[in-house]
């Protein structure tokens, strides 16, 4: 039976049609000499990349490109597999730009290569750990794919998808046509470099030279960061200025690298919680919903009524702090000094009321498998609607002394053009794609938790500049207020426990199997993939962060605009650093 | 054509004191520790309990740290806040050396202490502690460390420029005996069990 | 009151005014900085400085200690002539801008026919000393941060002119003292009823002279690390800065005379008259910069060339009219 299915996997497909236990919708796994047309197929019927993750598996390293529908609730998984020996995929990087930047992560990190990439250079790890690949498995670590999955979930192919029929058509036809052929001369390889780190101060830098070698003389080449002023972190882009307009704009990530897909298969389920705070530490509980979902989906773990209710008020709460510090951040950006006073001041409000709860200010880990760590206190129904009832009170005020300022609106309005055909070459979630008139938020498209039973509309502006953006998540924070409100109400009734009885303990494991969840996140969908083997430790986590492929598409959006607007728009993206890096 | 770095390394001397009379010494320091300008330098999640510290609530203009300078040629006072990576660490000592002096180094929180979280058997990335970049004053633990902790590394500092404690001591803490230099852990006044470690 | 122009020997009376102006910029630069600091802090509802001294008055006393204590870098391959004239060269025309004001009867430095003139061509030393410190610096960012000063400060300096032309149209005279003895003591007496655009487009460019928001673009903090003064470190810094708030006193000082009657109010006229105007002025300027946003470039060099050049010039030609046919 197994030889059979790796044999099949590899030259035909089967597809898992509709596996919503796993969050995975349908899986079509197929030849990776195809990828490209498949790629191509999908962008055409309307389909977004959100991530490609590798799985490394004793029968090879296991490649899965996860597509989204915004309209249809179809979300497709497609997978292939390269044998260790002669580990490549083609890049879909000409079809979808979105994959530049993912294909380089996976680069960075496993030994694969990917044919034709534009750019293969290293995306998160510094330059001169181009031989190391920190998430490749050790031989003896390595189990078989039908581990992680069992056999029979693999059914026969539904031939009513499109790729399913697709795959057939194309395996007959193009076969022999295109030929994989895999070049290790195409890998990047590091300079000669000295083993240990060099701290002393030199002219520019690998990035900085990479970047010149496409540079005319009379255009100015500039650094902004990693050390910046913008409290965005430590974003660095490469910029090549033509007087005061970008011509190009190169964004360099991995200062704040901070290993957390390698901690993922490190540390235990239960201690990996933690980590989730600190990806994205503005909207942490988002994150830590996330993981939780995916682990809950893979161990089959029900959460009680009260405890979602305390999840969804959380995770508002927090929506509404983390918009709140974009707010204050964008306008410091563009020189208002004073808005992020305002702003912090009702963000301590809401760190209070979090704090009695979850015992932190910032980095929560409150969520835990089955519920959530402890409950909510007496009055915190009260203290949490007279929280909400000053802040609604207060929203506008913003908008008064804010959203209709000349001076702002000449700053931000056409600004950062991003249409949905952008968004969808890209995986841009989140305002940024709400921005650009498309009605798509995980909340509502394909909820979770109890949010179908609460009403709350999403925000859309079809502007596409960073106007739209801004008025989304000024709309935005008005909704979270109506969520907390109506969940408030729905909390009195609800007295089941804030988690289940028999929740997991410290040394839980898992069955085996995989599982994706997506959330909602302040700044797009979140998505956390768990695979695990049936042991102590996850065999893969993989983060998928919104602010990622939100800034992917900088570089396309910043071409032909002033420097003062690439500022701009860098905060109309709202994008933490940290949930880039990872 | 000038060079990529933002900022150029520099070409400077240390002259002694014109003056080298120690009353004058004393009002000068006094001057320098009421009057530290942090350096925007956060790195990640401890950035923002530094900007923070630095508004309405816990306003940490009251004490003169008010003028966050964005260029390390201006302020004196380098807050490493976050977690410090291989890839960041030569722009850490760059920043620090760019910096004239006198200047002083606060590491925020637990990943710029010690690399925090972070740290684990086999970690590529990170920098276990700044201190093994530059050399650190005073440390502030906590991931992230309230504002307040912030508030209290700067009262530390500013203790270890003039030689004295200037504001007020929590409830319920008692000032150390030996001096601020001294090895000695401060002991909360109420019956906590002594950590056995330091004697005097 | 104090008679400067009963002291006989000119020598004299201008280093004994010389040495007043000194005093007087000195202690305005640390009241300034305080004034901000507090300005700041209270429109963000918190107290600022506030414990360095009683309610936090040593603060600008300790800043200045301690940039006079820091060490001083130039960076490499600077020009060390440039880099260090440009604040120096900052700074001394601050001394020449106050003599011709009047700040009350009788109490001026020089007395000039043409001291509008005097003071309109040494503010233009300004733009010269930025344009030294961002290419002295050998440094791309204050490069770019000196480029845009340069263009803006020229670029308001024109609208500023024609608004000062049309009040001397007006008055008839460059001279200080003249133009304020021929207001009243009334504020309907003064020459801001006659000629309100010409106030507002004036006050507006000195804004943008000065370099404060919501014109800073030369100092962009968020976009250029520190614009022109990135390298600069311990007293050249505090040069910079002092002269910044200097000049903001000049503009405020110039405008009072212009348009608010100067030294003269009801009641009592006198020299406090002069200081509760100027001191309102900027207060008015501390304002803006905790409110605005920051105009972006091209918007800030759009204004001023589509708007208050136009207006300015058409205020100016009204006024010629005016005159000529009354």
């Amino acid at each position: 039976m197994r030889e059979d299915l790796i044999f099949s996997y590899e030259r035909e497909n089967r597809a898992v049609v509709d596996d919503h236990v796993s969050g995975q919708g349908c899986s079509v796994y197929m030849d990776r000499t195809r990828l490209a047309d498949a790629a191509a197929m999908m962008l055409e019927a309307g389909y977004a990349l959100d991530d490609i993750t590798l799985l490394d598996v004793s029968e090879g390293i296991q490649g899965q490109y996860r597509f989204t529908h915004w309209d249809k609730q179809d979300r497709v998984t497609i997978r292939t597999i390269a044998p260790h020996d002669e580990a490549c995929f083609p890049s879909i990087a000409g079809v979808y730009p979105g994959a530049d930047w993912h294909e380089r992560e996976n680069m960075d990190f496993y030994p694969v290569n990917y044919e034709d990439h534009p750019n293969p250079t290293p995306l998160l790890l510094p330059d001169d750990m181009a031989e190391e690949h920190p998430l490749e498995k050790r031989e003896k670590d390595r189990v078989s794919y039908f581990d992680i999955v069992p056999g029979q979930k693999f059914i026969e192919c539904d031939s009513d998808h499109m790729l399913c029929s697709c795959a057939l058509n194309l395996h007959s036809a193009k076969k022999d046509e295109f030929p994989l052929r895999c070049i290790p001369e195409l890998r990047f390889k590091q300079p000669d470099m000295p083993a240990n780190m060099r701290l002393e101060v030199e002219d520019g830098d690998f990035y900085s030279k990479h970047f010149e070698t496409t540079y005319s003389d009379d255009r100015l080449v500039l650094n902004m960061g990693p050390q910046h002023p913008s409290t965005h972190g430590v974003l660095r882009v490469v910029l090549e200025l033509d007087g005061e307009y970008v011509i190009r704009a190169e964004p360099v990530l991995g200062y704040i690298h901070r290993m957390h897909e390698k901690m993922g298969e490190v540390k235990t389920f239960h201690q990996y919680l933690p980590n989730m705070g600190r990806v994205d530490y503005l909207h942490a509980l988002a994150w830590n919903h996330a993981y939780c979902l995916a682990v809950e989906k893979l161990a089959d773990i029900e959460v009680p009524r009260r405890a979602e209710l305390i999840r969804v008020i959380t995770n508002e709460l927090n929506r509404l702090s983390s918009h709140l510090l974009w707010w204050g951040a964008y306008l410091l950006d563009l020189g208002a000094f004073t808005p992020i006073m305002y702003a912090f001041e009702d963000r301590e409000r809401i760190m209070d009321l979090l704090q009695v709860i979850t015992g932190s200010r910032l980095t929560y880990c409150y969520f835990v498998f089955g519920g959530v760590t402890c409950d909510v206190p007496g009055d915190f129904a009260e203290r949490t609607r007279s929280i909400v009832h000053t802040l609604r009170d207060r929203l506008p005020m913003f908008t008064a002394l804010v959203t209709e300022n000349l001076i702002l609106r000449k700053r931000v309005e056409d600004i950062g053009v991003i249409d949905p055909s952008m968004c969808r070459r890209y995986g841009a979630t989140g305002p940024v794609l709400r921005g650009a008139g498309v009605a798509y938020d995980v909340r509502m498209n394909s909820p979770y938790s109890v949010y179908d039973e609460l009403d709350f509309e999403i925000p859309v502006y079809d502007g596409h500049d960073a106007m739209s953006r801004y008025m989304v998540r000024m709309d935005e924070m008005a909704e979270s207020i109506k969520i907390i409100e109506q969940a408030l109400d729905l909390l009195d009734g609800a007295d089941d426990g804030h988690i289940i009885k028999k929740a997991p303990n410290a040394g839980f494991t898992p069955p085996s199997g995989e599982a994706y969840a997506a959330v909602e996140g302040a700044r797009g969908k979140i998505g956390v993939y768990v695979a695990s083997d049936g042991g102590k430790k996850p065999y893969r986590v993989k983060l998928r962060a919104p602010g990622f492929s939100n800034l992917s598409l900088f570089a396309e959006c910043a071409q032909g605009t002033l420097l003062a607007d690439a500022v701009s728009i860098l905060g109309s993206l709202d994008l933490v650093i940290p949930e880039i890096d990872r | 054509m000038a060079p990529q770095n933002p900022l150029t390394p520099a070409v400077t001397t240390v002259d002694s004191a014109m003056i080298a009379s120690a009353p004058v010494q004393k009002v000068v320091d006094l001057c320098r520790a009421m009057s530290l300008w942090p350096m925007t330098f956060g790195l990640a999640c401890c950035a923002i309990e530094m900007m923070a510290a630095g508004m309405a609530r816990f306003d940490m203009a009251r004490f003169g740290a008010e003028v966050f300078r964005p260029s390390p040629r201006q302020s004196d006072l380098m807050i490493v806040a976050g977690t410090v990576s291989k890839k960041m660490a030569p722009a850490v000592v760059r920043l620090y050396e760019q910096m004239p002096a006198p200047k002083w180094v606060m590491a925020l929180g637990n990943c710029a202490i010690s690399g925090g979280p972070f740290k684990f058997k086999g970690q590529y990335g990170i920098i276990e502690g700044v201190d093994q970049l530059v050399p650190v004053d005073v440390y502030v633990p906590g991931c992230p460390p309230r504002p307040e902790g912030l508030l209290e590394g700067l009262f530390q500092i500013q203790e270890k420029i003039t030689g004295r404690r200037w504001w007020p001591l929590p409830e319920g803490f008692e000032p150390s005996p030996a001096g601020p230099d001294s090895a000695e852990v401060r002991k909360p006044a109420s019956g906590e069990p002594e950590t056995g470690k330091e004697g005097s | 009151m104090m008679n400067f122009a009963a002291i006989p020997e000119p020598a004299l009376r201008l280093v004994l005014c010389i040495v007043a102006l000194a005093v007087f910029i000195g202690l305005n630069g640390l009241l300034l900085v305080y004034m901000e600091r507090k300005i700041a802090g209270h429109i963000q509802r918190r107290p600022g400085p506030f414990e360095v001294g009683p309610h936090g008055v040593l603060t600008p006393v300790a800043d200045a200690l301690k940039l006079v204590g820091k060490q001083l870098v130039a960076p490499e391959g600077a020009d060390k002539w440039l880099f260090w004239t440009a604040p120096i060269l900052s700074f001394m025309p601050i001394f020449v801008l106050f003599l011709p004001i009047e700040f009350g009867p009788n109490l001026f430095g020089v007395e000039t026919n043409l001291g509008l003139l005097l003071i309109l061509a040494f503010a233009g030393f300004n733009v010269l000393a930025l344009c030294l410190a961002g290419w002295g610096s050998n440094n791309k960012w204050g490069l770019l941060g000196a480029a845009r000063a340069v263009s803006q400060s020229v670029a308001y300096e024109i609208p500023l002119l024609l608004t000062v032309l049309a009040v001397a149209f007006m008055t008839g005279t460059l001279d200080l003292g003249e133009i304020t003895a021929m207001q009243g003591a009334w504020p309907w007496q003064w020459n801001v009823v006659t000629q309100p655009l010409a106030f507002v487009i004036f006050f507006t460019c000195a804004v943008a002279e000065t370099n404060r928001a919501p014109f800073d673009v030369p100092e962009a903090e968020s976009e250029l690390t520190a614009g022109f003064h990135t390298e600069y470190s311990g007293m050249g810094f505090g040069l910079f800065f002092l002269a910044e708030y200097a000049e903001m006193i000049v503009v405020c000082s110039v405008a009072t005379i212009l348009f608010l009657g100067g030294w003269k109010g009801p009641f009592i006229s006198g020299p406090w008259w002069f200081l509760v105007k100027m001191y309102a002025l900027l207060t008015i300027m501390m304002w803006f910069r905790w409110t605005y946003p920051r105009v972006r470039f091209d918007q800030v060099l759009n204004i001023c060339w589509k708007w208050f050049i136009p207006l300015a010039l058409a205020n100016l030609l009204l006024t010629a009219v005016l005159v000529k046919v009354f």
